[in-house]
């Protein structure tokens, strides 16, 4: 490549010398032609300028003296009279200085150009470099959050948990041992035990929320389908879970983001919608797989709150992290829709079993 | 109380559950726990040696899956009858662990009030699980998918049969309907009437159901 933009660089010089040379052979004709009276340095001032601005400073000195030297043989050839004999060089030096002092100007001029070119494209590349740096950090935050959150809900799940089934066990001991002793406080002792295993409940669920997905084939097929039975109860709406039939997503970091823009599409869909119906769809297209999320709310506010529209873009982010597109609007029939299209990665061979 | 006591074995690997466990079984005047582990082949090391009545497994161990310590007791020792503890939702694993060869499913959030009562009824003969898992086995049975041991497959025709067999090497829909030359929408229609001989209610349930019955292709 930078050999074929050399190549193209030297043709261009070779055109505008040859460019330039030509103006001043024209004018020079014409110069002549006019007669000594008429002073045509001005026209002569083209050549030089466009020798300045793209073949630099030297070629156009060499040219402005080139144009007085045209000039000055054009005057000398029709052979008329001054009365100095100075005074034509006189002359040729007074236009040379001008010129020399446009090509002055002009070379600065381009030097500085030069010089605003080269700090934008470098504050372009910086850019891009940032939005790209950003674009990574942003990535490493959520998988950090996403991480942190899974390790919290399998301490959760394991270690509370367990730690609690043991002191479940322990409380049914001492009501077994208080009862066998025909001592009342046993029936306490068994609410007690109630209470511990409410709180095992409690604890799985909360685990369930911050580490939702079993790593199974079918993993984000069931997390869907609790994700809209727990909805349906915590929120007091109707939401159903449609997939008809098995869709798969091996990729972990996928099926993560996808099952949390569910969440945050229902949570949505609640607060600011107001809606009753919910339905989340899952199912996979000739292109990708689709995730939606349906209802009957009031549809999208028109301009966007600042909140409602952070839900949305984080939405958006996790579709773009994982190469999804996402698209958010108002359904026909008055609700929102919010849609994620998953592409496939690349054809799969689909004969190898 | 000449009667001899019941032998049972502990495997978790969580030592607050076992102590407790321990103290609650060593509670009931027939019961005693003959020893216990914390891995699975510690478990059959120990199993072997002291032959218990019944084992207790959590099935989430730390060197692995507990549900391949239920297959292999099964095979090894027959007569030991096991009960599965777990931390896990028993719509996710309980139906796994009675077809490796558990008799009980307990979770751990209703153990301490079920797992005596759970211990004797697998010593009677019978199954320990929920009655919410016995109602949803009775479903099933009655809708026909576990009149016998395989699926009805037989009123599926060969092209659904296919896609059923494919979906249980846990292929995606989109690599079945390359391999047939037929379009995502058709699989998806073969899909639905699937589910609909086998009387099953969702995609997640024809999935499983695709996969069990490869994995006892495989084992036949």
């Amino acid at each position: 490549m930078p050999g074929s933009i050399k190549r193209f660089e030297k043709q261009f010089r070779a055109v505008v010398i040859a460019a330039t040379l030509l103006v001043v052979a024209s004018i020079g004709c014409v110069d002549y032609v006019a007669g000594r009276e008429l002073s045509f340095s001005v026209f002569y001032l083209f050549a030089v300028g466009i020798a300045t601005w793209y073949l630099g400073a030297r070629f156009a000195l060499g040219i402005a003296i080139l144009s007085v030297m045209v000039s000055l043989a054009g005057d000398l050839a029709i052979g008329g009279r001054y009365s100095n004999r100075l005074v034509p060089w006189w002359n040729v030096s007074i236009t040379l200085v001008f010129y020399l002092f446009v090509i002055a100007l002009l070379a600065r001029l381009r030097a500085v150009q030069g010089i605003l070119e080269a700090r934008v494209k470098e504050r372009t590349a910086a850019l891009r470099d940032e939005m790209a740096e950003r674009e990574r950090v942003e990535r490493e935050l959520l998988a950090i959050s996403e991480n942190e959150q899974r390790r919290i809900g399998h301490d959760l799940h394991d270690s509370l948990g367990q730690h609690l089934t043991g002191v479940a066990l322990a409380g049914q001991v001492l009501e077994e041992t208080l009862s066998a002793r025909g001592l009342p406080e046993a029936v306490d002792a068994g609410k007690l035990v109630d209470l511990i295993e409410e709180g095992i409940s409690l604890t799985r669920n909360l685990a369930k929320g911050l580490h939702p997905i079993e790593f199974e084939t079918d993993g984000l097929m069931l997390a869907l389908e609790e994700l809209a039975a727990s909805s349906s109860d915590l929120f007091k709406v109707a939401c159903t879970f449609e997939c008809d039939s098995p869709v798969i997503v091996r990729d972990r970091t996928a099926s993560g983001h996808l099952y949390r823009i569910a969440q945050e599409a229902i949570s949505n869909s609640v607060k600011h919608g107001k809606s009753r119906h919910i339905s989340l769809q899952l199912e996979a297209l000739d292109t990708g797989i689709a995730l939606r999320v349906k209802d009957d709310g009031c549809g999208l506010p028109d301009p966007l709150p600042t909140r409602a529209g952070m839900g949305l873009r984080i939405m958006a982010h996790r579709a773009s992290i994982i190469g999804g597109t996402f698209e958010a609007r108002c359904d026909g029939s008055g609700g929102t829709l919010i849609a994620v299209l998953l592409r496939y990665p690349e054809p799969t061979g689909g004969n190898v079993p | 109380m000449n009667k001899p006591k019941t032998n049972i074995y502990l495997v978790d690997d969580h030592p607050l559950v076992r102590e407790w466990l321990t103290n609650l079984i060593h509670q009931q005047p027939d019961m005693a726990v003959c020893g216990e582990a914390e891995t699975a082949p510690e478990a059959l090391q120990g199993i072997g040696r002291l032959k218990p009545h019944v084992a207790i497994v959590d099935i989430s161990l730390k060197d692995g899956s507990g549900i391949e310590l239920i297959k292999s007791l099964k095979s090894a020792h027959p007569g030991v009858a096991v009960i599965v503890l777990s931390m896990h939702d028993e719509n996710l694993y309980a139906e796994r662990a009675l077809r490796a060869g558990a008799r009980g499913y307990i979770m751990k959030r209703e153990t301490a009030k079920r797992v005596i009562s759970g211990i004797r009824q697998v010593l009677d003969g019978n199954i320990c699980v929920s009655e919410r898992l016995t109602a949803s086995f009775a479903r099933k049975f009655v809708g026909g998918a576990a009149a016998q041991d395989e699926p009805p497959l037989g009123r599926l025709s060969d092209r659904e049969l296919e896609v059923f067999q494919m979906l249980g090497q846990g292929r995606e829909t989109r690599q079945i309907a390359e391999s047939l030359h037929i379009s995502i929408k058709t699989v998806q229609a073969f899909c639905a009437r699937i589910k609909e001989k086998l009387h099953l209610h969702s995609a997640t349930e024809l999935l499983r159901e695709a996969v069990r019955w490869q994995e006892n292709q495989h084992r036949s």
